[in-house]
């Protein structure tokens, strides 16, 4: 066995190696990464619920019927 | 994957080696060892290499093959011992690897070799071959087994059985139709039938032979049998018929160059005349066989020089060739010492190009993930934040409603009660009492309002103008003498959005504008216009009414409370009135 074929053979298993081990690591980086951002979306998911059912319930109060009819009814000192 | 992709390139890399290995060994192993042209040593020298390189390998086929080569070589030297033992060590090698026409063949072929030197143990081996060739009918090698076989025995005198073998043999040939080796075997039959002085039946089968060589043209066969048959005469002493055939194969041996055969010719011819008292042939043939027998002779010796210059010119040449061989190899190490070098630097490049590579990824990866959970995070911070204030605006904009709404509406109740309830209060007091029963339900409004605008984050133009012109309706229903009307010019942009405060001071201004009209100014017509001009919207309220006098008259509340209400929308207010009517123009920044 030649020396270039032990060094072509020791470098294969290098490369092989190392794209194992980097594929390992960006597995296990990719993995924990989704479990954060899903709980961040969760979280986001959350408050704009929170929020858009608040705004629901602020719609309800309505302008015109609070203010201005009563503006109208309520000045007596308006003879017309 | 990537084991299975490790091992693959190891098993390939493995099996081309091998291969290439075992072509080499095979090579050197088929080498012609009997027309070489390099010292004998040499050669052996090759051969062990060769076997060591095989063993290196486990190639067993390559050793056997190498130490037959070595028997070989070294019975061409005379070294009929180390050719035994070689020979025997590939016999051993083969039988373990089963090949059994080898093992035949080498056992015979050993036996014949050794048959002048050890007659007992050429017989021996060739036993041996024969049983084995025997026992795996192999006929191609049975076929000259049987006819050495054939010769050991005439050799040893026992002519009966050497006939026995060559009778062997010949069915053999006859069966596969060997029409070269049939002629051999009658002639080896023949000779036995002349040692046993049964002239007759030997004549019979060289003339056999001679029959079939002659059907062939095997020149040199038919010149050997008219020898041998004129030899047969000769043994009967019938001289004259003996004669006529020696010439026979003369010609056919001269002409082919068949020396050693011509001589033996003349010699026999030389012997025949002279017992034929014929001295003057005799003398003739004789001299005929001396030169020929000097001229043999001096071809000898001039092939011996000739075979010393080869050697010598061999071994200077062997010199020369070993100086370049040792250059070559000098040079061939210094250059796998560069590819050496060259496929490791390659090597470390690919591997710490690869590193930097999967480092930079990785860091990309890395770089992109915070990103995204930065941007994740300070959207979650914004939402909660915007979560937190929304909870605690509409908290306060609940306690605001709850409390002192509450409480301001307790205060104008119970001011109507008062100015109700007491008949015999004065005028001023009353108008004092509806004064601040008016400004007490200004606060709810404008708490309302402010409430409101806590709470949402903006209105469209669409909406504002909805809510304009529903007041303007109301307005028009409570006034029926008044006209009102409401425009919007082409030019606006009813796309704009408006902030809640913005939009609640422009409503509120138009809101107690017209108020001002019906209350103070009794107008007969009420126009709003909203148009747009140089970014800025232009909201007129226009009135027939009395008008007032702006200088002379001070501003009160609701003057007071529009002019405030248009500052805080960063928006200017003019006023203009006179005896025709009153003009409120608000100017807000879009």
């Amino acid at each position: 066995m030649g020396l270039p074929l032990i060094i072509l053979l020791i470098v294969l298993a290098i490369v092989f190696w190392l794209l194992l081990y980097f594929y390992n690591k960006d597995r296990a980086a990719k993995s924990s990464h989704s479990e954060k951002i899903d709980k961040l979306e969760r979280a986001i998911f959350l408050n704009n619920s929170q929020m858009k059912f608040r705004s629901s319930g602020l719609q309800e109060y309505s302008f015109l019927k609070h203010n201005l009819t009563e503006v109208l009814v309520t000045q007596p000192e308006i003879i017309l | 994957m990537v084991r299975f992709f490790l091992l693959f390139s190891f098993l390939v890399c493995w099996t081309t080696i091998y291969s290439q290995n075992k072509q080499q060994i095979d090579s050197i192993n088929k080498l012609y060892v009997q027309g070489i042209n390099i010292p004998q040593d040499s050669i052996i020298a090759l051969f062990q290499k060769n076997r060591m390189a095989a063993e290196k390998i486990s190639y067993e086929l390559g050793v056997a093959d190498a130490y037959s080569q070595l028997g070989l070589v070294y019975s061409y030297q005379g070294k009929y011992e180390e050719s035994t033992k070689s020979t025997i060590e590939a016999i051993t090698i083969y039988e373990k690897l089963n090949q059994k026409d080898k093992i035949a063949g080498y056992y015979a072929g050993m036996g014949y070799s050794m048959k002048y030197r050890d007659l007992k143990n050429a017989l021996y081996y060739m036993q041996k071959g024969k049983a084995v060739a025997e026992a795996n009918k192999l006929e191609e090698l049975l076929k000259d087994i049987y006819n050495n076989y054939g010769v050991l025995k005439e050799i040893n005198n026992e002519l009966d059985s050497a006939l026995y073998y060559f009778n062997r043999g010949l069915e053999i040939k006859i069966k596969i139709n060997d029409t070269i080796g049939i002629p051999y075997s009658w002639s080896n039959m023949a000779g036995v039938y002349g040692l046993q002085e049964n002239f007759a039946k030997s004549r019979e089968f060289f003339n056999k032979s001679l029959e079939q060589r002659l059907i062939w043209a095997d020149s040199l066969g038919i010149a050997e049998n008219y020898t041998q048959l004129g030899e047969v005469f000769m043994a009967e002493k019938k001289w004259g018929d003996a004669i006529p055939l020696m010439h026979k194969s003369l010609p056919i041996s001269l002409k082919k160059q068949y020396r050693n055969l011509t001589q033996y010719n003349y010699k026999i011819l030389s012997d025949i005349y002279k017992k034929l008292n014929n001295t003057d042939s005799a003398l003739y043939y004789f001299e005929q066989y001396s030169a020929i027998k000097d001229s043999v002779h001096s071809i000898k010796v001039q092939e011996s020089i000739a075979a010393l210059n080869i050697e010598f010119e061999t071994e200077k040449k062997q010199n020369e060739i070993l100086k370049q061989r040792a250059q070559l190899a000098e040079k061939d190490l210094e250059v796998r010492r560069k590819n050496t070098f060259i496929f490791g630097s390659l090597g470390l490049a690919l591997i710490l190009g690869l590193l930097g590579y999967l480092l930079y990824n990785q860091q990309k990866l890395k770089n992109r993930q915070l990103q995204k959970e930065g941007e994740l995070t300070s959207a979650l911070a914004k939402i909660e934040t915007q979560n937190k204030l929304q909870e605690q605006r509409l908290r306060i904009s609940r306690d605001l409603h709850d409390n002192i709404g509450a409480q301001l509406t307790f205060i104008i109740s119970s001011i109507d009660n008062l100015k109700y309830g007491f008949t015999d209060i004065s005028e001023k007091l009353g108008n004092k009492l509806t004064s601040i029963s008016s400004f007490t339900s200004q606060t709810i409004y404008e708490l309302r309002d402010t409430i409101w605008a806590m709470n949402k984050e903006n209105i469209t133009f669409e909406d504002l103008q909805s809510r304009i012109a529903n007041f303007i309706e109301n307005a028009k229903n409570a006034s029926e003498k008044t006209e009102f009307s409401f425009n919007i010019e082409e030019n606006v942009d009813e796309t704009h959005v408006f902030s809640s405060v913005e939009g609640m001071n422009i409503y509120r201004i138009i809101q107690e504008s017209v108020n001002n009209s019906l209350k103070y100014a009794s107008a007969d017509e009420i126009e709003v216009i909203i148009s747009e001009k140089e970014t800025k919207y232009n909201i007129e309220i226009t009135d027939t009414g009395t008008g007032f006098d702006q200088e002379n008259t001070a501003l009160g509340n609701g003057l007071n409370n529009m002019k405030k209400r248009a500052r805080e929308i960063d928006g200017t207010l003019q006023i203009k009135s006179s005896k025709k009517g009153t003009s409120v123009l608000l100017k807000v920044p879009k």
